[in-house]
């Protein structure tokens, strides 16, 4: 792998991240009438097997995951990738948990889309806007299986691909529910990324430089 | 874009069967197509250039507004469902129902000219399948798990608690709500059980058999369940249902069992230990043996008793231990035991170590093919009863002693009485014969005779005391008997006694014996003189009696019948209620030693008894005394009373009379009494002697023989007689008529008895009778 986002990189995609899912977290706030903390630890850069393993870990075999396209000048997968029966916990949180369990499998499908659009659309356009780019975003898309099926989707990319690979912790309802938040970027994508990521260290460390200078 | 090109996009605009509508960058509508003017019901004229908060003011929601934001500002497309928003936008289908709506937000051309396009999809239908379609689950759901009295739940394949129902609720006190989510390890006492059959069901291993856990409920109290579960999938993903079943009641009542088993065993080894007690500190012998006797098991009083060791004794067989005469019985026993025949006391001698033995007294069951015996020793009892019975026997022999010689003491009284009256009238008969002198002779011999009767009398009345005197019952007229008593009566009374005869004029004949009934009024009258030492009225009455009915007068009984009844009272000194008691008592007598036998009235009981009558006394002290005698009446025509014939009334024509008799003095008289009425006697001294005769020619009209003979008896050889001479008269002589009790069967007819002593006169009478008929 040629590229690597430099650790300042990194730091700055996270903090745009935590922005983006803030802003979704208040969206779904609105929904549910309750609090919700959406939290994104850290954001690495994994290659399309270690993102595979990672998912494998624990012996979760079964996963959900709403997959959604961006075009731009970055272009790629976002995935958001919950066990399959956490998923089935979010959605009972997001629909308040009152609804009996079958009701609940009949509406995982379409809430579960919408709330990771509501997320995705959150980290995707909260970077495109901080990155002053525009992204074109799909609508929503379900899959379903064992991890490297969402690792392996057609068309495969040209060149190479890298994952960000990002966990994402909800706490809705008293419920702690971890997924995980991927994007696959093949290496153009990434190194446009870097680009536009410098780009913004730039425009942000501007006022900020001397700090930086001091630290 | 041509013209005709722009109006067949709007033709397509408006063909698709989903609503669209067009934003501009100012969220204000550009494009509405016909399928949003029939849904919504307004126009695209009327929604032209207004927002969509403007047409649907109370509708709408901020994430719409958000996405479509997203959308112009981002170019980000989004999702809007009727899941989380039950409805967005108030539409409704052409049957104007409520119309379900997802809408997808896509941005639309690119900036400055950003557009946004809404897309309604009609999820109606497929909201409405998929809603009926829940509800048939949901009914058949709860009436399946909701009414279930077991607690379900459902976990998916992470252990996480989907789904419960009303009863796990119930079960644990917690709400459904509280409940899901919460893994099992919430609410399990320790869930490693659960967590390995867990993991076996989403491997697939169905849990063969329910599994016990512990719960513990929300207020802490434990509770037992036993828990199914299997496994099943949806959509790819795997969930555990679990059965969860209340076994409280069921583990309470095993738990009680079990503390009753407890407790039963504590009560079983507690009797036992009781019964160990009993069995080592019994005093009684306990044995356990088999059926052959063969010892299996005994109580340590064998050694304290018998002396035997317990290793004597296991294996041995208890005959053994049985004195040798006795084997036999046991023997015998127990085999009656084995053959099931209900357990008996037996009394043993149970020989003990030392060469004694004991008497031991067994009580045994047979069960299950084992003898089970206790045994009491009882040789101090036995001892102590025969050394009672010792001391009765001691005590019966001296009192029979005692009476002997009242009785003996008594007679030799009277006897030496009548002796000298005999002897001394016969000395004085001896000196005037030897003298010459015969003027007085006659007063003399009368005396002498009328002594020598009496004392006959008395052998009489002491035989018929001990009923060995036969008696013989005729019809007697009991008024002329105590006429022809009044001069001897009156001699007897003296002269301080006035006598009072009142016989009743009808007076029926009673059946009895005259001369003991003659003996009894003497006695009576006797014993009246002596009850009135200073004079007085003895009475002599006699009465007819009906007894209606069988009467009871003190311990006396008396038939129902006519009666005969003889009364002698007296107006003397009476007798005290306790002395009355006893007045018929043998050998009760108020006299002193010497003056009486004692016997008198016990004499007159047993006579009356005799006759099937009856006494009765009443005294009282100081007025007198009166005894009624009760003689049943005769019933039929009454002979005439034969007067006494006298002596030479009658004499015989030579006729052959045998005489057999071992007292030579007897047989002298007997023949010289046959001599003098004119028979021909002939003499035997024996049986022996007497046979050659009676099975001779020699004609003989009568045989009279004693009864006790020595060698061959009176009675045999009266029928060896008879067997020669089957009409051969026979007249049996007896002083002692033990043999001959009242109407003896051996007395066949042709056949008389006569009993001494006898008077002469009597004799020949009943020669006379015999040799007549």
């Amino acid at each position: 792998m040629t590229t690597v986002l430099t650790e300042l990189e990194l730091d700055a995609l996270t903090e745009m991240v935590n922005i983006g899912v803030n802003r979704a977290a208040a969206s779904l706030r609105e929904m549910v009438g309750e609090q919700v903390l959406l939290s994104v630890p850290k954001v690495t850069l994994v290659s399309r097997d270690q993102a595979i393993a990672t998912l494998g870990e624990n012996e979760i075999t079964n996963l959900v995951g709403v997959h959604q396209v961006f075009e731009g000048e970055i272009t790629g997968r976002a995935l958001l990738i919950f066990p399959d029966t956490k998923s089935l916990e979010l959605v009972r949180a997001v629909t308040g948990g009152e609804l009996p369990l079958e009701e609940i499998i009949e509406l995982e499908h379409e809430a579960l889309a919408e709330i990771g659009n509501i997320i995705l659309n959150g980290c995707l356009a909260t970077i495109a806007n901080m990155l002053q780019r525009n992204l074109k975003m799909s609508l929503p898309e379900i899959l379903r299986g064992e991890p490297s099926v969402f690792f392996n989707l057609k068309p495969p990319p040209d060149a190479g691909d890298v994952v960000m690979f990002l966990y994402i912790n909800f706490a809705i309802r008293q419920r702690d529910i971890r997924g995980y938040i991927a994007m696959l970027m093949d290496i153009p994508s990434l190194a446009a990324l870097q680009v536009l990521l410098g780009e913004f260290i730039e425009r942000t460390a501007g006022g900020m430089a001397p700090s930086n200078d001091r630290s | 874009m041509t013209a005709p090109e722009q109006k067949r996009d709007d033709a397509v605009f408006d063909a698709v069967d989903i609503g669209l509508i067009l934003l501009d960058a100012d969220r204000r509508v550009v494009r509405w197509n016909v399928w949003m003017e029939a849904a919504s019901g307004i126009s695209s004229a009327a929604a032209g250039g207004r927002r969509l908060d403007e047409l649907f003011p109370d509708h709408g929601s901020p994430r719409l507004t958000t996405a479509i934001s997203h959308a112009l500002e981002l170019g980000a497309s989004g999702l809007v469902t009727h899941s989380l928003h039950s409805s967005i936008f108030p539409l409704r289908t052409h049957a104007g129902r409520k119309l379900l709506h997802n809408i997808s937000i896509r941005p639309l051309g690119s900036r400055p000219n950003l557009g946004c396009l809404l897309q309604i999809v009609d999820v109606t239908v497929v909201a409405g399948r998929e809603r009926i379609l829940r509800e048939r689950q949901n009914a058949r759901y709860d009436a399946v798990v909701g009414g279930a009295p077991d607690a379900i739940l459902t976990l998916d394949s992470a252990g996480v608690i989907q789904l419960v129902n009303p009863a796990a609720a119930r079960e644990f006190g917690y709400a459904s709500d509280e409940l899901i989510g919460q893994s099992m390890d919430f609410l399990l006492e320790d869930a490693d059980e659960w967590n390995k059959a867990f993991k076996g069901i989403l491997d697939g291993v169905p849990i063969s058999r329910p599994i016990e856990l512990t719960a513990r409920r929300r207020n802490g109290a434990p509770s037992y369940l036993e828990a199914s579960a299997s496994r099943w999938a949806s959509e790819g993903r795997t969930f555990v249902t679990a059965i969860l079943r209340d076994v409280n009641e069921r583990r309470m009542a095993v738990d009680a069992l079990r503390l009753l088993n407890q407790t039963l065993e504590r009560r079983v080894a507690q009797s036992t230990a009781d019964r160990n007690r009993m069995w080592t500190l019994s005093t009684d012998v306990m044995m356990v043996a088999g059926l052959d006797g063969t010892i299996s098991s005994v109580n340590p009083a064998w050694t304290h008793l018998l002396g035997w060791q317990e290793p004597e004794l296991l294996g041995a067989n208890v005959l053994e231990f049985v004195v040798a005469e006795e084997r036999a019985l046991l023997r015998s026993e127990l085999e009656a035991l084995s053959r099931g025949t209900a357990p008996k006391r037996i009394e043993l001698n149970m020989r003990t170590r030392k060469g004694a033995s004991r008497r031991i007294e067994w009580s045994a069951v047979a069960a299950d093919n084992l003898l089970q015996a206790v045994g009491r020793d009882v040789t101090a009892e036995r001892e102590a009863e025969d050394a009672l019975r010792k001391a009765e026997e001691t005590l019966r022999h001296s009192q029979k002693m005692e009476a002997i010689g009242q009785l003996t003491g008594g007679i030799a009284h009277d006897f030496n009485n009548l002796l000298t009256a005999i002897i001394g009238s016969m000395e004085v008969l001896k000196r005037r014969i030897h003298a010459g002198r015969y003027e007085d002779v006659q007063r003399f011999m009368d005396g002498a005779i009328a002594s020598a009767n009496r004392a006959a009398g008395l052998t009489h009345r002491l035989l018929a005391f001990a009923r060995r005197q036969p008696l013989d019952p005729k019809a007697v007229d009991v008024n002329q008997l105590i006429r022809g008593m009044d001069e001897l009566l009156g001699r007897t009374l003296g002269e301080k006694i006035r006598l009072v005869i009142d016989l009743a004029p009808e007076l029926g004949a009673a059946l009895t014996d005259a001369s003991q009934l003659e003996n009894a009024i003497l006695n009576l009258a006797i014993n009246a003189r002596d009850a009135m030492p200073y004079g007085g009225t003895l009475t002599i009455a006699t009465t007819n009696e009906v007894v209606k009915a069988k009467e009871r007068f003190g311990q006396e009984e008396i038939d129902a019948g006519d009666y005969t009844v003889i009364c002698v009272g007296d107006t003397g000194v009476g007798m005290s209620p306790a002395t009355l008691a006893k007045v018929f008592e043998p050998f009760f007598t108020t006299k002193p030693i010497g003056q009486g036998t004692g016997l008198g009235l016990a004499m007159i009981y047993g006579f009356a008894k005799q006759s099937r009558g009856h006494v009765r006394v009443d005294s009282i002290e100081g007025q007198g005394t009166t005894f009624r005698l009760y003689l049943p009446r005769f019933q039929g025509s009454v002979e005439a009373m034969s007067s006494v014939p006298a002596r030479d009334a009658a004499t015989g024509s030579g006729e052959a009379v045998l005489v057999v008799e071992d007292d030579s003095a007897v047989r002298l008289i007997i023949s010289d009494v046959l001599r003098e009425l004119g028979y021909a006697s002939i003499e035997a001294g024996d049986g022996q002697t007497a046979l050659p005769v009676l099975t001779s020619n020699t004609p003989i009209d009568l045989l009279i023989t004693d009864v006790g003979l020595p060698g061959l008896n009176g009675r045999q050889l009266a029928e060896i007689a008879r067997q020669h001479r089957p009409k051969l008269k026979i007249l049996f002589v007896t002083g002692y008529a033990e043999h001959a009790t009242g109407q003896t069967p051996f007395l066949a007819p042709g056949m008389e008895m006569v009993t001494k002593p006898f008077t002469i006169d009597a004799l020949a009478l009943k020669i006379r009778e015999m040799l007549r008929k």
